[in-house]
């Protein structure tokens, strides 16, 4: 099967995607973490 | 009537009706602050850090203490960092206390101690409750029952400890992004000791 220019270009606008899907996935277990806020008060 | 004299000295002596009242101010001095997944204060993740040098926050002015990141969690262990140092002013005068003017109370004295979270070292405390400023670690866990902290300086070693660490009614939740560190002082401040005193506070958690 040969592959057209056009398919190559999708196959690696594909490939693009998905690599970029796998680092957001990496990068969301970072972004599980919170900033927390530690206040005082005395009542 | 000698008795009688001696009787009436007694009770009007001031001290004998001087009441307690609340404080204007309550500076604390705090180096950090860490949060830690277990009740026995185990692995404490450090949020505030002041890089060794105590900051001074009165506490009745409801200040930021501090903020960092932390994973999204359940904490049943809040830890602070600070000196045993507390700066007060009563609200009104009664007994041996004035209105406006600033008492000092050093509130972990020697025979007592302090566990450091994260090495482990246990130091001792020095001087009285007017000398003597000790580096010391607060422990605010689900794992101790006493409100008061008989020993709020070491971390509770079993769930239910009744002496060590002071009780942290509910996990903290850090997704809810914060909360506050209560150091109650309302009808703490003693005029009817000699100097104006300051009787243990009330410390909880509470969330945003």
């Amino acid at each position: 099967m040969k592959l057209s220019l056009k398919k190559v270009v999708l196959l690696l606008i594909c490939a693009g995607a998905i690599a970029a899907g796998i680092v957001a996935c990496g990068k969301g277990v970072e972004f599980g973490a919170k900033s927390f806020v530690l206040t005082g008060a005395s009542s | 009537m000698k008795y009688l004299l001696l009787l009436a000295s007694i009770i009007i002596t001031p001290t004998s009706w001087a009441a307690t009242t609340n404080a204007s101010s309550a500076i604390l001095h705090v180096y950090g602050a860490y949060l830690a997944e277990s009740g026995d204060c185990s692995n404490p993740i450090k949020f505030v850090d002041n890089s060794g040098s105590a900051q001074s926050f009165d506490m009745v002015t409801t200040p930021t203490l501090g903020q960092g990141t932390v994973p999204a969690k359940t904490y049943n262990c809040l830890i602070i960092e600070m000196t045993d140092r507390v700066d007060f002013v009563p609200t009104t005068t009664t007994g041996n206390c004035t209105a406006g003017t600033s008492y000092t109370r050093y509130v972990c004295q020697a025979g007592s101690s302090s566990t450091n979270p994260t090495t482990g070292a246990v130091t001792a405390c020095t001087g009285t409750s007017q000398t003597g400023e000790d580096h010391v670690f607060i422990y605010i866990s689900t794992w101790a029952t006493n409100p008061n902290g008989t020993n709020a300086f070491s971390p509770p070693t079993y769930n239910g400890d009744a002496t060590n660490g002071i009780n942290l009614a509910t996990p903290i939740d850090a997704s809810k992004g914060g909360g506050a560190f209560i150091f109650n002082t309302t009808g703490k401040v003693d005029g009817g000791q000699n100097p104006c005193d300051l009787n243990v506070p009330i410390f909880s958690f509470r969330s945003l």
